[in-house]
């Protein structure tokens, strides 16, 4: 495996926590390396909510993932925010917490979409910083997730996979990549996703979400609602040829079908690394 | 003045497209709405965003804009899903979409997102078409407060039962943060009731309804309070002494037994989380409470 710059260990293979797959996970138990939270469900959680994450906690690992740290936003870094995940980062123990590149909100608003930033060299700087102020402040490192776009602006001054090996590089984060964004925004914006994907400084990857998509014909939506498809598999088979194992998250927020089904798509990753792994093996041999 | 118009400063281009995007109004009047707010000249679509090979510099920025009031609505009708039942889903669509215009979210979760619906909702001229519809949104605010609130231990049968008769009248509840009592014009209650059962909502009928909404077990619960006893916990949940509540509260031909019956039922829902004596008495020692269940 070639390590990431926090030599942090691949967790394996997990899901995300979803409210309909409560009762089956605390009733069967199912094998699952890791849940993944969203962090925003379980900053204010008291009651049920809290009892079931306690419960499930007690054993499996959990990581966290938000989708309100607004990096890229003009407005000031909301610290009351940032000291309830950090408190939530520390009680569940997390090795690095995730969030995506994107902006969700200005002049105190939550949008609570993930808006895409011009890629440019202005809001590479301004976000490096605030992704330093925050790593600095969390004590874990930052896994920033390239986010599913259907927008492009004149203003770019690079491309993505450009933007996002400078922006770690530059901050000293790590990444959470998408497979299935890559794919999306491949096809929004018309570029070649493996030559994206062969980019990315597999280093900087801590952390690997796929999921499915709905394609609406001129474009496509991330909508998390159906199973993953061939090609993102193949994208992440490539993906784990180069680096050779990271934790790998599939996520289903949408039309959620039973447990099993999701935990099928789980495991389904297992052949696309098992691949992977053949073909490193024999490359090493070679 | 219009900044740099095709390369504004983050801080324009982040004005711009929210104000875009959440604005009502038509497309175009919201584009307009956004260069107003970010200061650039107007065909500023086209001069700021790249078009693909399937979609043009509108089109784009339309898929976030349909977006964010489909999420708002999600958001308020997991909340308010009774509310949603009886307007319909399009006017409820439309009630959401004034109420965000005039209530955005400020806050990393959307949990809050409703927090100000009881107010925007009482003087809208929706509530002369649906009666009840206040009162629904009163009731369902009250079980996701109830369902948010912070967890606290609760008072037990058996502490209870280390209360000497005579002090009774002197006894000061604390009720337990994720308890709401609600006095409604109308029976919100049973339609609430009927979409659980998953029936038609029966008519709204006006009158004095007196409902308790909690948290026990991990889940939220209704029921409806006689007026007596609706009363007797209001004043307690003030810190009034059980002595004096009940001087205030009941009828003279009020039983006993019931009453019994009533803090009976309401210890062993957890209602309570604690239990002083008022100052008159001289053994004004707290009955701690049982550990959390």
């Amino acid at each position: 495996m070639i390590a990431n710059r926090w030599n942090l260990p691949d967790y394996g293979l997990g899901m995300g926590l979803r409210t309909v797959h409560y009762e089956h996970i605390l009733e069967h138990q199912p094998k699952v390396d890791f849940f993944e939270v969203i962090s925003e469900g379980f900053l204010e959680a008291q009651g049920r909510r809290l009892n079931i994450l306690e419960q499930i906690a007690e054993r499996y690992r959990i990581l966290i993932h938000g989708v309100s740290l607004s990096v890229g936003s003009t407005d000031p870094l909301n610290w009351e925010y940032l000291a309830s995940l950090k408190k939530l980062a520390q009680k569940l123990r997390v090795p690095f917490v995730s969030d995506h590149l994107c902006w969700t909100g200005v002049l105190g608003r939550n949008s609570h979409d993930l808006l895409p930033i011009p890629l440019t060299e202005e809001t590479l700087h301004h976000v490096a910083g605030r992704i330093r102020q925050i790593q600095d402040f969390l004590e874990v490192p930052l896994a920033l997730e390239n986010p599913s776009n259907y927008i492009e602006f004149k203003m770019a001054q690079m491309d993505e996979a450009e933007y996002l090996t400078r922006l770690t590089e530059e901050a000293d984060c790590g990444l959470l990549l998408d497979v299935n964004n890559v794919f999306v925004s491949a096809f929004n914006h018309g570029f070649d996703p493996d030559d994206y994907v062969d980019r990315i400084p597999v280093e900087r990857i801590l952390y690997h979400h796929v999921a499915g998509h709905t394609h609406k014909g001129t474009h496509i939506l991330d909508t998390h609602s159906d199973h993953v498809v061939d090609k993102v598999w193949q994208m992440y088979e490539r993906l784990h040829e180069r680096h050779g194992g990271r934790s790998t998250m599939v996520e289903w927020d949408e039309e959620i079908p039973e447990f099993p089904v999701v935990h099928a798509e789980v495991l389904k990753a297992q052949t696309y690394r098992d691949r992977a792994e053949a073909r490193r093996a024999s490359k090493i041999e070679a | 003045m219009a900044s740099d118009s095709a390369k504004p400063p983050l801080r324009d281009f982040q004005t711009w497209m929210q104000t875009f995007i959440v604005s009502p109004g038509t497309p175009d009047e919201a584009l307009r709405s956004a260069e107003a707010l970010a200061g650039l000249a107007p065909g500023s679509a086209e001069r700021l965003v790249q078009r693909s090979a399937t979609l043009d510099e509108m089109e784009r920025l339309m898929i976030y804009r349909r977006m964010y009031p489909l999420r708002m609505e999600e958001a308020l009708s997991i909340d308010f899903p009774v509310v949603k039942k009886l307007l319909g889903a399009r006017v409820f669509g439309r009630l959401v979409e004034e109420y965000v215009e005039a209530h955005p979210s400020r806050s990393w979760t959307l949990d809050h997102l409703g927090q100000h619906l009881v107010e925007f909702v009482e003087k809208h001229p929706l509530t002369e078409d649906f009666p009840g519809l206040w009162d629904l949104v009163r009731l369902e605010q009250a079980l996701c407060e109830v369902f948010n609130a912070e967890d606290s231990s609760i008072l037990t049968p058996a502490a209870l039962s280390e209360v000497a008769p005579e002090q009774w009248p002197e006894a000061q509840f604390e009720t337990v943060p994720a308890l709401r009592l609600l006095r409604l014009g109308s029976n919100a209650n049973d339609l609430y009731r009927a979409y659980n059962r998953d029936e038609e909502l029966p008519e709204t009928q006006l009158g004095s309804f007196t409902v308790v909404a909690w948290r026990h077990g991990f889940q939220t619960w209704r029921m409806p309070l006689t007026s007596q006893a609706f009363e007797v916990l209001s004043l307690l949940s003030e810190g009034v002494c059980l002595g004096e509540a009940l001087d205030r509260a009941l009828r003279e031909d009020e039983e006993p037994d019931q009453v019994f019956e009533w803090f009976q039922s309401w210890v062993s829902e957890g209602f309570f989380r604690g239990l002083n004596f008022c100052p008159s008495l001289p053994t004004n020692q707290p009955v701690q409470p049982a550990p959390k269940v």
